[in-house]
């Protein structure tokens, strides 16, 4: 292959596809025309060419979309996409089942017994326990009085004042 | 033998005799002495029978750490009134008569319970507790002979008058040996006459719902309870004399199992696990029950006792790991178990590892 040749073949697309003009692409036809093989070159991008041209346009038919859907397996959306999906489209709607639902456990919780506070609170079970400590500590013999007496006096308690 | 040799083995010879000697000495000083313990027994009596009057320091281990009291007590015949000049009950008299203690503020009785009257089982005492003389000092202005003892529950030391055998200084150690409690007459007038006789308050006195006891019997209980009752399957060396009693507290109704080791005790509470309808005593002095006509109140249900169980085990947790494990004051440390839908508290002068096995031998009484 001489030189020209190989130049002609580097524009062959080029030159096949028109993008050149004036006397480069003339250089090129003038070669064309004088090669065999850079001619038959030519040739064979064109047919290449043809054979990617678009068919001929065909109208789908109606039912197909159809078909394709009634084929499809049903796709399961998470419970966190439909949440985010609700959420989107509705946030005042969540905020108020959200503070209905904290309103509803704060009413369970203080129904059942509220917070730790009444007859069962710590310190009352504490000092309950205690009571019951020193009670059984001033039956026994040699029991030291006043260092009971100061514990049962400053007990703390539901009873105490 | 070289000279050197012979100054080895008389030197060897030397430190056996100086051993030996401190083990006989040790053993010795170990040995119960009967003198020692007719002592005890003596200011045991005296404790309660001896009328005197006078000012004592009392030091306690409490929750909130050591603390210390000034008071005036005056006692005799079985009565004892003592009225707290300073620390945290000041202000505050205190009175034992007939088995009842109560508390009376400037504002009334605030605190009243059923104590019984002290018993002392020599058997008890003699078994479980070596005491030895330790010498003799003053106290008080006072001639005193100082014993020492050691016993499953700890340690006691007690000052007796050699004139009254009255107890003029009392030290408790637990088994560690760390300070549980002490009381130390400053002064002691013993010419005074015995506190004179009260009325003790009535239960309703004492506020709107009043803690009551009762010794009872196990036969009597499992007719006055729906819950388990437990019993320990392993006891710490030393303690017996099991004795039973029924509380009604703030809490509902408890049984206190007791055992002793002749001067400590070692309790185990008992409590169903869901809080039961207590019966409760009205300002106007009505006893009030939650449940009435077989009617369970509103938010009754199986929900609502899981939710009360759940609450009041938090809360028990909470009380186990604060208040009552630093509780040694009057008794030593304390430990939680739920067997059989009963809680069960066990509150005696013993390392936690011992109350611990105590509470995991719990069982259901047949």
């Amino acid at each position: 292959m001489s030189v020209r040749c190989e130049e002609v073949r580097t524009r062959l697309t080029e030159y096949q596809l028109g993008l050149l003009e004036g006397p480069e692409r003339a250089r090129i036809e003038q070669h064309i025309q004088g090669c065999q093989r850079c001619g038959e070159e030519l040739a064979a991008l064109e047919r290449l060419d043809q054979l990617v041209q678009p068919v001929e346009r065909v109208e789908a038919p109606a039912e197909l979309w159809t078909n394709v859907q009634a084929r499809m397996k049903p796709r399961r959306r998470s419970v966190w996409a439909a949440l985010r999906q609700w959420w989107g489209e509705s946030p005042r709607m969540a905020i108020a089942a959200g503070t209905a639902v904290i309103l509803a456990a704060i009413g369970i919780w203080l129904s059942v017994g509220g917070p730790l506070q009444g007859p069962d609170t710590t310190e009352t079970l504490a000092a309950e326990y205690q009571q019951q400590q020193i009670l059984a500590q001033w039956s026994q013999p040699l029991a030291d009085d006043a260092a009971l007496g100061m514990m049962f006096a400053s007990l703390d308690g539901a009873d105490a004042q | 033998m070289t000279g050197r040799t012979w100054k080895i083995i008389v030197s060897a010879a030397i430190a056996v005799i100086v051993v030996l000697a401190a083990a006989v000495a040790w053993h010795i000083s170990r040995e119960p002495d009967p003198a020692a313990m007719a002592l005890v027994r003596e200011a045991a009596a005296a404790l309660d029978s001896v009328a005197v009057r006078g000012e004592v320091v009392t030091r306690v281990r409490t929750p909130r750490g050591l603390v210390e009291s000034r008071a005036i007590v005056h006692r005799g015949d079985g009565r004892v009134v003592i009225e707290y000049l300073s620390g945290p009950a000041e202000g505050i008299e205190v009175y034992r008569q007939q088995g009842v203690v109560w508390a009376k503020g400037p504002r009334g009785v605030h605190r009243r319970a059923d104590v019984g009257e002290r018993s002392m089982r020599r058997e008890l005492l003699e078994r479980n507790w070596r005491f030895r003389m330790a010498g003799e000092r003053s106290m008080a202005g006072r001639a005193v002979r100082v014993v020492k003892g050691t016993g499953p529950g700890g340690g006691l030391t007690v000052a007796v008058d050699t004139e009254t055998s009255f107890p003029l200084g009392m030290r408790r150690t637990d088994p560690g040996g760390k300070l549980i409690s002490s009381t130390i007459w400053q002064s002691a007038d013993f010419t005074v006459e015995p506190p004179p006789r009260r009325d003790p308050p009535a239960p309703e006195e004492c506020g709107p719902v009043c803690p009551r006891r009762e010794a009872t019997t196990l036969a009597e209980l499992r007719g006055k309870v729906d819950w388990a009752l437990l019993r320990a399957t392993w006891l710490p060396d030393g303690f017996n004399d099991e004795r039973w009693f029924l509380h009604e507290t703030h809490i509902g109704r408890v049984v206190e199992l007791r055992y002793s080791d002749g001067l400590r005790a070692l309790i185990i509470i008992q409590r169903p696990r869901v809080k039961r309808p207590a019966a409760q005593t009205a300002p106007d002095g009505q006893r009030r029950s939650e449940q009435r006509d077989g009617v369970e109140p509103p938010g009754s249900g199986m929900w609502r006792e899981r939710m009360q169980d759940r609450r009041a085990e938090r809360v028990d947790r909470r009380v186990m790991r604060g208040p009552m494990h630093r509780m040694r004051g009057v008794g030593g440390d304390a430990v939680r178990r739920a067997v059989d839908g009963t809680i069960a508290i066990v509150i005696g002068p013993l390392p936690a590892e011992k109350l611990e096995r105590v509470a995991n031998g719990l069982e259901p009484i047949d």
